[in-house]
Formats: structure tokens, sequence, C-alpha cells
């Protein structure tokens, strides 16, 4: 058996057990623990696929940069209110989830078929590496959607700065 | 209502704040201090020479002609021989005292009809050293010695006695009787540490 | 056959890496105890050996024997598991660290480094990143004010300096053309081809993000002594306890001085004075002065407030980094 097959499946099952984890822990810090564990897990399996700057920009930006946020959110807010389950929402959940499951489905079904078709041959990714690769890409044949998607970000960003704003109400005695 | 007084904070210039002058300042004073004699003492090794105002163990000064004139007057009701406590067990001490029950002290009347101290013991485990005992005393004979090192493995050992503070204070009249009552043993020693003192 | 052999020199090159990374955090306590020591014009651990040399020994021991409490009412298995995730993600940045050249030893070919991956600064970031999980968790599950306190306010740190650090990295990969430590190396010949006369501000941007990941003093709010206990780490003892600095305040900083060598002082390149291990000497020699300046700046400086620093992170730090990355933009440009 060969070694990166081992990996991919032990990484994928790992991932798919801690994916079960997030949904069914009642304890919101396991959660978010096991969160973490399925995204590194993710990371892992991008590495055996031999998409290295991905494998590692996933543990930067989502299992930490953005993971800490959640931390830092879930820890400040009191056990008590993690702990409460709605079943308004969780109504409201299921079928925009079952909607989600459906869309990735067909996403990855349609990519087993449609995977191989990318511009490089493994031979010129092997010289080239991989980040020579995602930036060529990305700043030729994408070059479009990717402003879009960075112009998308500042918006979010403006519209974060706005709402995070202070509003300055000076009192008419404070003012004196 | 609290009254809140604003206090103008000094700013840095902007020179100061684009090199970070303060931080190059910090650190030059640290790395001068790195390259300097350490000003430890190895303990066990090296032991330091307390001031003679130093505030250790409690000793008796003895009965050996440098009395002061309350204690003459004294002595004649007193049965105390030559290098002998001057106490006259007035019990100020104890009044002067924090702790209600650190002294022990008796005295017994001879037959003669004069006064003699049989007991003065002094629990030092209860004992926090502020001198007051020392003011209190209206004969000098209770005084506090250079000695520090009084630990001890059992607790009554930390109980001193009428006979050893008498012994304690002749020794300590010896080795420091002639010194000059200051802190500091000399103005050298105060000027390594403390830099000289400019008085007005 | 051959993937075994494989697999095997992998794991003896693993073990010597965590041995000697233990031995040498072991030793660089004494090395900082010394230092501040001398700082403060005392001497320092001075009777275990000549002149304290025995003293880590003498201190792990006194680690590992020590009666290891857990207290009542914490969340047993993150409690167990925090120690384990500051330490292990820190040791792991070693994987991809190359300490030198190769050298060819007895008729093999030794390689400083374990992987050397074209993406190995990113990855290393982000090991180091993760490693911080372990203060947080170590805070939470401890049911206690103090280390929750000082678990948050590592978080809020985070946040502020990790884009400022990612941000700094883009000028010397921009001027080296790589992710690969060895190559951003490669990249740096000559005395003045370092990247620091290039990259003065990026450096001072990563010196900032090093004391703010690492915990050391300006920015070590999550165990601000004076404020909240030891932070953190207040409930821990035993080994549990001694895992913590041993991974924040040494292997860290040593592994993130190791990197800053390799960006910005030109890694192991320096004359061939020393014979065959001339490029290990170099390496080392450097990253000891970042070491050590990183200890004079933690035992000089007082400590800034939490939002002191979330606000010199994003508004001083983080613009410093787009003038500069803009700055290297022109530079590589010109160069040609």
């Amino acid at each position: 058996m060969d070694l990166s097959v081992i990996a991919f499946w032990s990484f994928s099952t790992l991932a798919v057990l801690s994916a079960i984890g997030v949904v069914f822990f009642k304890n919101i810090i396991y959660s978010v623990l096991s969160l973490i564990s399925t995204l590194i897990m993710v990371s892992g399996l991008f590495f055996t696929l031999g998409a290295e700057l991905v494998g590692a920009l996933q543990i930067l930006i989502y299992a930490v940069a953005i993971v800490v946020f959640y931390v830092l959110v879930i820890s400040t807010v009191p056990e008590y209110k993690g702990k409460a389950i709605d079943p308004k929402y969780m109504l409201l959940s299921l079928p925009v989830g079952f909607l989600l499951f459906l869309e990735l489905a067909y996403v990855s079904v349609y990519g087993a078929w449609a995977s191989n078709t990318g511009i490089f041959k493994p031979e010129v990714l092997n010289e080239i590496g991989n980040v020579k690769a995602v930036s060529t890409i990305l700043f030729t044949k994408f070059l479009f959607p990717f402003e879009v998607a960075s112009l998308i970000l500042l918006v979010a960003m403006i519209g974060a700065i706005i709402l995070g704003r202070k509003e300055q109400v000076m009192d008419e005695e404070e003012v004196k | 209502m609290v009254k809140v007084r604003y206090v103008e904070r000094p700013t840095l210039s902007t020179v100061e704040k684009i090199f970070f002058i303060d931080f190059v300042y910090g650190l030059k004073t640290t790395i001068r201090n790195f390259f300097r004699k350490t000003i430890t003492t190895i303990y066990p090794k090296e032991k330091l020479v307390p001031p003679k105002r130093f505030r250790g163990t409690h000793a008796h000064r003895a009965k050996d002609g440098n009395e002061p004139p309350s204690f003459v007057v004294l002595a004649k009701f007193m049965e105390i021989h030559d290098y002998e406590s001057r106490c006259v067990a007035c019990y100020m001490c104890q009044q002067a005292c924090p702790m209600p029950t650190l002294f022990k002290i008796e005295a017994e009347q001879l037959p003669n009809g004069k006064k003699r101290v049989t007991t003065f013991d002094m629990n030092l485990l209860n004992c926090l050293y502020c001198g007051l005992c020392v003011d209190a005393c209206p004969v000098d004979c209770i005084i506090m010695t250079d000695e520090f090192e009084n630990a001890g493995e059992r607790r009554n050992q930390c109980v001193i006695h009428k006979d050893d503070m008498t012994e304690r204070g002749i020794s300590f009249d010896r080795r420091r009787g002639n010194e000059p009552d200051r802190i500091w043993i000399d103005d050298k020693a105060r000027e390594k540490l403390w830099g000289q003192i400019e008085w007005t | 056959m051959e993937l075994i052999g494989v697999i095997l020199g992998l794991v003896v090159k693993s073990v010597i890496f965590v041995i000697g990374m233990f031995l040498l955090a072991a030793y660089l306590t004494l090395v900082e105890r010394k230092f501040a020591g001398h700082i403060q014009q005392r001497p320092g651990p001075l009777h275990v050996g000549f002149h304290g040399l025995l003293q880590p020994i003498a201190d792990a021991l006194k680690v590992i024997t020590k009666e290891d409490l857990v207290p009542d009412f914490v969340d047993k298995l993150l409690f167990y598991m925090a120690s384990l995730l500051a330490f292990v993600p820190a040791i792991m940045i070693l994987a991809v660290i190359p300490f030198g050249e190769k050298i060819t030893l007895f008729g093999y070919e030794l390689k400083p480094y374990i992987t050397d991956l074209n993406v190995g600064l990113i990855l290393a970031l982000a090991l180091g990143s993760i490693s911080i999980y372990g203060v947080i968790f170590a805070g939470w599950a401890s049911n206690s004010k103090y280390p929750m306190i000082g678990g948050l306010r590592k978080a809020a740190v985070l946040i502020g300096y990790e884009v400022a650090l990612g941000f700094a990295l883009v000028g010397p990969i921009m001027m080296a053309g790589s992710f690969s430590l060895r190559e951003i190396v490669e990249a740096q010949q000559g005395f003045f081809g370092a990247f620091i006369w290039y990259q003065p501000i990026a450096f001072i941007v990563f010196l900032f993000a090093i004391l703010a990941e690492t915990g050391r003093t300006p920015f070590d709010v999550q165990e601000a002594e004076a404020e909240l206990v030891s932070g953190y780490n207040t409930e821990y003892s035993g080994m549990k306890f001694g895992l913590f600095p041993l991974a924040e305040w040494y292997i860290a900083t040593f592994v993130l001085s190791a990197i800053a060598v390799i960006l910005f002082f030109g890694g192991w390149n320096g004359p061939h004075i020393f014979g065959p291990f001339s490029s290990y000497i170099w390496f080392l020699l450097k990253l000891g002065i970042v070491f050590m300046f990183l200890l004079w700046v933690h035992w000089t400086l007082p400590r800034y407030r939490v939002d002191q620093i979330t606000e010199l992170a994003w508004k001083v730090m983080l613009p410093l980094t787009f003038i500069n990355i803009f700055l290297t933009a022109f530079i590589v440009v010109i160069k040609g």
C-alpha cells in the first residue's frame, strides 16, 4: 500500500469524525476544538494531494485566524447561553443545510470527472512549484474574479468599520 | 461627588515616536548594568555587617559602670552584682510592647529587703522587632543588637533568657560600643549605593 | 523496503531534533536567568555546578518529580490537552527550518532539516499560531478568573499582530521570489545581500510580532504577573506547568529567531572561516545574537496594555507593512 493512500484515508476519516464531533458535542468549546481538528485534517488532505500552498493557507487562515475569533466570542459568552437549543432555528436550518449538502455533493461528484482538466501538467507543477502555479492562474486567467473578490472584501471592511464606529454624542454639560 | 483633576500627560515628539528613543534609553541602561559588577553577597559565605542601629536579637546591658543616673537612683533598692543584667523589673518594656504575651518578667523580694529579677524571658516568635521596648527602658538595659541569625529548629529555642541576653549585650558592647551611632558605617559605604548627598 | 528506510531516517532525524531542542531549551533557561540576573546586577544561578551549569538539570528534576495537582471543577480533558497543544506545534516548526547547508559525512549526505517544503514559511507561521490555542484553552479549561482573562487577552493580541506579521513577511518573500526558507537564504548572497538592508521596516514589525507571539515582555499581557497572578497557567503545576514557558519563552522564541535570521540576516551565509561546519556556526551565531536581543528587550521594557497592543498593531504596524510592500515592489521592479 502506498504511503499517500494511507495518509489520505487516515486524514479523511479523522476529518469526518471531527466534523461529526462539531455537530454533536454538547459542550461548545469541544465543538470549536473539533472544528479546528477538522480544518487541520482537511489541510492534511491538501498536503497529500500535493496542494501545499492551499494546505498551509488553510491552517494559517482558517484554523488560526478565523477560529480564534470564534473562541474569543464563545469564551466571553456565558455557558448557559451556549447550551440553549432553539427548535425554531433548527427547523429553519434543516432545509438550508440539506441544500448546502446537495450543492457540495454535486460539486464533489462533478469534480471526480472534471478535476484533471487543469492547464498545468503535473511535471510543470513539480518544476515551478505550487505557489507560482496558483499565482500565475490568479493573475492571468482569473484576474477579474480575483479583483471583484477583493472589492467585496473592501466593502465588507468599510461596512464593519462603520458598524463598529462609536457615535460621538456630546452632552451640553460635557462640552462646557 | 468626587472631583477629578485632569493632568496633561507629557507627549512624545515625532522623532521620539518614530525611532523609539525611549526604548533605546532603556536598552542602554540595562546593557550598562549588565557589564557592571554584581552587588549581591553570597550569603552563607559572605555576611554583611549590619549598621549599629540595626534591630536584631534583643540583649541586656550589664552593670559595668556606664549606667545612666536613673539606674544609680534605683540601684540601691536592687540586688545586682557587677556584670549582671541591669534590669530593674519595671515592666516598662512589657507595657510598651504591642504583643501582650511576649515578655515574662518575674522578680522577688530578698530577706534583706532588696529586689531581685529572677526571670526575664522573651518569646521572639511573637516579636515584630519594632524597638518600642528599647525606647521604653528607663535604665538603658534592653537593647537590640546586630545579630540576625536567630532561627531555631524547635520553638523553645526561640525564647531568649536573661543570662544569654546579658552575655549578648556584653559582647555587643565590646564589638560595636565605640562606633558612632549612625546607619551607615561611613560615608563611603553610603555614597557607593546612594551617591553624593548635597546638604543645603 | 525503501519506504521503510525513508520513514526510519525521518524518525531518527526527528527524534534527534526533538531531543536536541529539549536540551537546548533547558539550557536557554539558564542563559535567560543569567542574563536577567546580570541586568539586575545579581549573578543568577551560582551554586549548582560551576556558575550554575547544572541548574537546568536540577530544575527539570524538580519540575518532573513535583506533585501534579489538578484542581476540582476544571475541564480535565482540555486541561491536560492544553499544555500539549501549546508545546507540540511549537516544536513542530523545527520540521521546516533549515539549519545550514548539506554536508557529507562518512559518505552519507546529511541534510540539516527534516523537510524542505516550498511553502515552508507559511507552514512555520501557521504552526506557530496554532500553539496559541494552548494558551487560550488553558485559560478556558482552568475554570478560574485569572487564567480566563489571560487566555482572552492572548486571543485579542493574536488578532492584532497576526495580520501585521503576515504582511511584514511579504517584503522578503517578494525580494526572494519564494516561500521556501532555503531559497530565501540562497537569494541573500554577500554582506549587503542580506534583506535587513532593504527591509528594515519589515524587520521591526517582525520583531514586534515575535515578542507578541512568544509573550515576551512588552506584550506579555497573557501572564502579567502583577495583575493576573500568573495568567493562563495559574492553575497548572508540575510538568504540565513546565511545558508552557518551555514552549512559549524558549522553543517558540528560538524557532522564530531562526526564521528572523533566515529572512533578514542571510541565514547561514558567511565567510567560510570555520571549516566544514562554517554554515552551522554562522547560523547559530546569528541566531544567538537575535535571541539575546529579544532577551535584552524583554528584561528592559515595561508592559503594554491589551488595547494599546491592538492599537499599535492595527494603526502603526499594519500601515507600516503596507508602505514597506509598496517600496519593495519598486525595488524589485528597478532591480529587475
